[in-house]
């Protein structure tokens, strides 16, 4: 499989912070790779550096085989990008920002005209052709935004937090078109905040915080690392807060909540010896569930021993 | 539950077919089609533009032409319609670049950088965008005003000097505008630095009365205002008076001002592309 996008100890500092912190990260054609992070992580530093609009204090980074750096023309022929807040002309109509991008992408008048009706069909924005975009609601938006950014076809596409703020149906839209670029054959790096998201759609997640990479596999590979087994507790209504803490408290990596437990094990069998604990005590189980670790309590996993450290 | 997604099957060939990259007048044009497509949607920078200038004219013929005929025995609209016409280039400098400013960090810039496109068009395209509005708004009032009695008496030639005269005017002020834009840090700054320079200078220049009403101390300043200087080369192609000394001192204006504006421009312009 090619290397369409592969990035080695990419550094980049605003001053005395580091943003990037030798982020090395590779995404093969026709993969959808996910860089989940919290707020202020470095992924948009990541993302404007990969598409030539940051130059990077140190390491490589290869697109295609062109490096943003010395070659961003090469680098920008072969991008397709949508960054995180719209980029569109507010004052003239989805089909004419279609015209314009795709005929400075380099399409003839014709064929950018014929190009334009495609995407608004395939967006489903025929509807709202002529409307000035500032009149349409924030889901029209952003898939216009994508509509734009795929006006002209390229072997790399890069989004940055595509779906934040979307309704449930221009989300399901924008994810199906993402898949079915990747089964094109496009590279696809998105950004999110969203867990689900990158559970559903990335064949691989790269979290990062703090701009270092905390963890790099697929979702089930993730979830394996962490905690292996999550067994989850709910005891009976009226469970004292305090006596669940009590009770189970100590045993490792547990979080109790309320009338609630969660606790990380190794082995299925484990689970015995939660139940011992409760044998001796008033609480009674209402519900009991083993299941693998949600991408959410991976997420977490990862990224709060770092906040410890630096509070300390 | 979580669908794991099948991954790459067989992953096809890389769409590369793509298209040339469009050339740097291509793109210009693109660009100043989008400026002019803007200008003309926008009901604020048509009321600015047009609306007002005409409304003044209106007005100050309504109001003065008959003092103006009976004590200057001059057409008072012979010397009005030129300045309006100036007014329309010179007043549209604050709204330009303010909008200028807020393209420039909007997401639309941005997205202009990552694409493979000579940025140069950017700038090239505003310009001529800018050029192509000056030069229709000039045709139009200049229309209007004929209706209310201005009129060419000097043949063809000299209505293509009237005309130069304002191209000449409006790449002064676009490449104002320009320059304004790329080096303000907040809109603040170009309200304040633009708004009050463009009404004064309009304000004390022979356009609206003739150089002898102004006092004699401040005539100097009056007569090399390149509002006066404009409005009366325009004056002078249109019906009569001078010509040489305000057509050279526009001339020298236009060049003087653009040069400035270009140097500044480019580097912050530089700076703004390549950013970070």
């Amino acid at each position: 499989m090619t290397e369409a996008i592969s990035l080695s100890d990419l550094t980049k500092r605003f001053g005395e912070q580091t943003a990037l912190d030798r982020v090395s990260l590779r995404i093969p054609t026709g993969t959808v790779v996910g860089l989940l992070g919290p707020n202020g992580a470095g992924k948009t530093t990541l993302i404007n550096c990969l598409t030539t609009l940051l130059r990077p204090d140190g390491g490589t980074i290869r697109v295609l085989g062109h490096d943003p750096v010395t070659d961003p023309s090469q680098v920008r022929a072969n991008i397709a990008v949508t960054g995180q807040f719209a980029a569109l002309d507010e004052q003239i109509s989805p089909r004419e920002n279609l015209v314009f991008f795709g005929r400075l992408l380099g399409l003839g008048r014709g064929e950018a005209q014929q190009r334009a009706g495609e995407m608004l069909e395939r967006f489903e924005l025929g509807e709202a052709a002529y409307t000035p975009v500032g009149y349409l609601s924030g889901g029209m938006r952003r898939r216009l935004d994508l509509a734009v950014s795929l006006v002209v076809p390229r072997p790399v596409l890069v989004l940055d937090e595509p779906t934040t703020g979307l309704d449930p149906r221009s989300r399901k839209l924008l994810w199906d078109m993402v898949r079915a670029e990747a089964r094109r054959g496009v590279a696809v790096l998105l950004t999110t905040q969203y867990l689900e998201e990158a559970d559903q759609l990335a064949d691989r997640i790269v979290v990062i915080d703090k701009g270092r990479v905390l963890a790099d596999g697929s979702s089930d590979e993730l979830k394996r690392d962490v905690g292996g087994i999550m067994c989850r507790l709910t005891m009976t209504s009226g469970a004292d807060a305090e006596e669940v803490r009590r009770a189970l408290g100590d045993l490792p990596g547990v979080t109790t909540e309320g009338d609630k437990a969660a606790v990380p094990m190794s082995r299925p069998e484990d689970v015995a010896a939660v139940l011992g604990r409760l044998a001796g005590t008033g609480l009674r189980i209402a519900d009991i569930e083993v299941t693998k670790p949600t991408l959410d309590e991976v997420f977490f996993a990862l990224t709060e021993p770092m906040e410890k450290e630096a509070t300390r | 539950m979580t669908v794991q997604s099948p991954g790459p099957v067989a992953p096809t060939v890389p769409p590369s077919s793509s298209p040339d990259p469009i050339s740097l007048t291509g793109a210009s044009v693109v660009i100043a089609g989008r400026v002019i497509r803007q200008f003309v949607r926008n009901r604020m920078m048509l009321i600015v533009t047009i609306a007002f200038p005409l409304l003044q004219l209106f007005m100050l013929l309504a109001a003065f032409s008959v003092l103006v005929r009976d004590t200057q025995d001059v057409d008072y609209v012979r010397r009005l319609a030129p300045l309006i016409v100036l007014t329309t280039a010179f007043s549209s400098i604050l709204t330009t670049a303010i909008a200028l400013w807020s393209d420039i960090r909007s997401g639309v810039f941005n997205r202009l950088r990552a694409m493979p496109l000579d940025m140069r068009a950017y700038v090239f395209g505003r310009i001529g965008g800018d050029f192509v509005r000056i030069m229709g708004v000039a045709v139009l009032v200049t229309l209007v005003a004929h209706a209310v009695g201005f009129r060419f008496s000097r043949g063809p030639l000299m209505v293509l000097g009237f005309f130069g005269v304002v191209a000449l005017f409006g790449m002064m002020c676009s490449a104002l505008a320009v320059a304004v834009a790329l080096v303000a840090q907040h809109p603040g700054i170009i309200v304040r630095y633009v708004q009050m320079p463009t009404l004064v200078l309009t304000l004390m220049s022979s356009g609206y009365v003739p150089l002898e009403a102004f006092p004699q101390w401040i005539r100097p300043v009056v007569s090399v205002n390149p509002v006066s200087l404009a409005a009366e080369a325009l004056a002078g192609l249109s019906h009569q008076g001078a010509l040489t000394v305000p057509v050279l001192g526009t001339v020298a204006w236009t060049l003087g001002v653009t040069a400035v504006c270009t140097v500044v421009a480019t580097r912050r312009f530089a700076m703004l592309v390549k950013r970070g």
